[in-house]
């Protein structure tokens, strides 16, 4: 079916709910409408909820306190023009989904609970519905059960996009005046941590299969960052995000020798407060000399704060409570065994993702991008994504670009029948699953480009083992049969990682340095190069040709002091 | 498995199915069902979402012992979690959903 909107929102999640409510604010009288792949009651990565916002400026931080500190973070190369436009509007956007309903708890003065420096605690479990309730107040139109697949584009511009209706096999081509996309990052890249059943019981959003990522790479938008990765420290067994734990209640890592092996090893870079990619390093090298499993010592609480540990996860990972009755774990009197996930693509805590302006305008003109599936920002989490939400939202309705009144009719048709292809081929028992083509690629990235079973390290004569065998994956694709349409949908998710999977790699190979400890390890480069490669790694893809072509940006230096240390702050 | 629904308990009124955000459920012969068991991120918006009680979290063999299962008891201000351990024994939490 065709539709025809002002300001189409790709991607219902944390990002686009923001984005939509904006840009109906700033043009009450412009079409806004969201395509979403589930229901934005429950979508994206805040489905199970959350319980802390990790970006906030408290009193005495500001604009520039915070990007030094994110740049410190990411191991001093961002993109200092975003963080700085997104921190401005950082606070105003979490009072106001606080306005909307959100519980942050405070102090007896009223004022809002620090967990750290940059960190809120709230009670988030309802916070997705909380955001759903302010977009249909909006009067924003919801379209569920829809999956993206192509962007249209006519003349270089993106005019629209084109939908797969999950659950009844529709197929959708939306005109658009203007198209952000905010369809979030990348799971399932890599072979899970978790074996067989617990396979999707991963730390990011499974539904999150970076689709967002490939409609831009297909369409010839320039990428940036990823080679990146987010390789998340968590609780074993059910992923949770240890900040809880460390932040929130001073358990501090050790070794399975009861060392607290960060202070002891990189007291250099920070210890336990190091940037991010070193409290992953840190824990793989432990592992790998023999020192492991690394633990949160969690033994100094009481069984008051135990309770008080739980109640935090049940806001946003009550599997965990799960997890410790079933293996009858008691933190007060065991230390929590944390590893590392499989890696990911996100710009939101890393920064893999398309390359935009201040305005969060992308390369390809009416396209924006916001939240996880935009790049040079991390340390953006939800609160950023909201900020860069809005932002783009705003930018996009300003701007109040009508839709075309028609779309090439065999731009349509072309779409149509490479989306219902696998469809064609149900009957052949011989065609290889949706599921087992996943299970290639994630063999492939897990061996060849540094997933856990390879301690995340990289190797150039690896990397151009997996660049050639997800060449060779590619070329199976005209193989793989759906019999159904959540088949039809996977088959599409799978292609869309694999085309995600062949830039990061390129992207992984380029960068011969080695940046980010943990998340990008070069084996054959393990030094950090400012020399040579204190540029952004960016990519476009040439969908005819199906080649990749690198290109470097510079890094541009606006916030003043030394980009490898935190700064100060008053907390 | 990450959740379980109780044939008896489910009236078949489609609101788990409704919010799912992997579109793993269905509705069949009247009655909700899990058709896609390994893709469960194990979110338990299902859980949230059920008005009867019908659906449980249980942790996939390959992570822990059979026995335990985690539900949450949804009203609009609060939600009142019980995880029961393998032997029987329950803990329960009661947590603020929505500010005032």
């Amino acid at each position: 079916m065709e539709l025809a909107t002002d300001i189409l929102i790709v991607g219902g999640g944390t990002a686009g709910c923001l984005a939509a409510v904006a840009a109906k604010e700033a043009r009450p009288d412009l079409r806004v409408t969201i395509m979403e792949k589930a229901a934005i009651e429950r979508s994206g990565c805040l489905a199970a909820g959350m319980n802390a916002i990790n970006a906030y400026l408290h009193p005495g931080e500001t604009p520039e306190s915070f990007t030094r500190f994110v740049r410190y973070d990411a191991c001093g190369l961002i993109r200092e023009d975003l963080v700085l436009s997104a921190a401005a509007e950082i606070n105003q956007v979490v009072r106001r989904v606080e306005a909307w309903g959100l519980p942050v708890v405070k102090t007896p003065q009223g004022e809002y609970a620090a967990r750290g420096r940059w960190n809120l605690k709230i009670k988030g479990e309802n916070l997705k519905p909380i955001l759903a309730a302010a977009v249909r107040r909006a009067e924003v139109e919801v379209l569920e059960r829809v999956a993206v697949t192509n962007l249209i584009v006519e003349d270089g511009r993106v005019v629209g996009a084109f939908g797969l209706g999950v659950r009844d096999g529709r197929f959708h081509a939306i005109r658009a005046g203007a198209v952000i996309i905010s369809t979030g990052g990348a799971a399932g890249l890599y072979r899970p941590v978790n074996p067989g059943s617990g396979a999707n019981l991963g730390w990011y959003c499974p539904f999150n299969v970076g689709s967002g990522y490939a409609v831009g790479i297909r369409a010839g938008a320039e990428m940036t960052g990823f080679e990146m990765r987010f390789i998340a420290l968590r609780t074993k067994g059910i992923l949770c995000p240890t900040g809880t734990l460390a932040l929130g209640f001073g358990a501090k890592q050790v070794n399975a020798l009861g060392e607290q092996f960060m202070r002891m090893r990189y007291a250099h870079v920070g210890g336990e407060g190091a940037p991010t990619c070193y409290r992953i390093h840190g824990p793989i090298q432990e592992h790998k000399a023999g020192r492991g499993p690394c633990c949160l010592d969690t033994r100094h609480l009481d069984g008051a704060r135990v309770r008080e540990v739980k109640e935090a996860f049940l806001d946003m990972y009550p599997g965990i409570v799960l997890y410790w009755a079933a293996n009858g774990i008691d933190p007060s009197k065991q230390a929590v065994e944390i590893a590392g996930t499989e890696p990911y693509l996100v710009g939101g805590h890393c920064q893999a993702g398309y390359w935009i302006d201040a305005c969060r305008r992308t390369t390809l003109p009416g396209l924006y991008a916001a939240g996880d599936v935009a790049g040079g920002y991390p340390y953006k989490f939800v609160s950023g994504c909201w900020a860069e939400g809005a932002i783009a939202g705003r930018e996009a309705a300003q701007a109040g670009v009508a839709a075309p009144p028609r779309i090439d009719g065999g731009l349509v048709e072309a779409e149509k029948e490479r989306v219902l292809r696998p469809l064609l081929r149900a009957a052949d028992a011989d065609a290889p699953t949706p599921a087992e083509f996943l299970e290639r690629l994630q063999r492939i990235t897990d061996e060849y480009a540094g997933g856990s079973s390879a301690f995340y390290e990289l190797h150039g004569h690896k990397l151009l083992v997996a660049k050639e065998e997800l060449a060779r994956l590619a070329r199976q694709t005209e193989f793989v049969a759906a019999r159904d349409g959540h088949e039809l949908l996977a088959a599409h998710e799978a292609f869309d990682r694999l085309l995600v999977a062949r830039v990061m790699v390129e992207h992984l190979l380029y960068r011969e340095e080695t940046r980010w400890p943990g998340f990008q390890t070069r084996l054959d480069h393990p030094e950090r190069n400012d020399h040579r490669w204190l540029v952004f790694v960016n990519s476009i893809f040439d969908n005819d040709q199906g080649r990749v072509r690198m290109l470097e940006r510079p890094y541009v230096q606006m916030v003043p002091g030394d980009r490898y240390l935190p700064g100060k702050g008053e907390n | 498995m990450a959740v379980s629904i109780c044939r008896e308990l489910c009236r078949g009124c489609g609101r788990c199915v409704a919010v799912c955000p992997g579109d793993l459920l269905a509705l069949e012969a009247g009655r909700a069902r899990l058709y896609k068991e390994r893709d469960c991120w194990m979110c338990l918006s299902c859980a949230k979402a059920c008005p009867h009680g019908a659906i449980r979290g249980r942790l996939p063999f390959v992570l822990g012992d059979t026995g335990a299962s985690i539900w949450p008891e949804a009203t609009a201000e609060e939600l009142r979690w019980i995880c029961m351990h393998p032997d029987g024994e329950c803990e329960e939490f009661v947590l603020r959903r929505r500010e005032g």
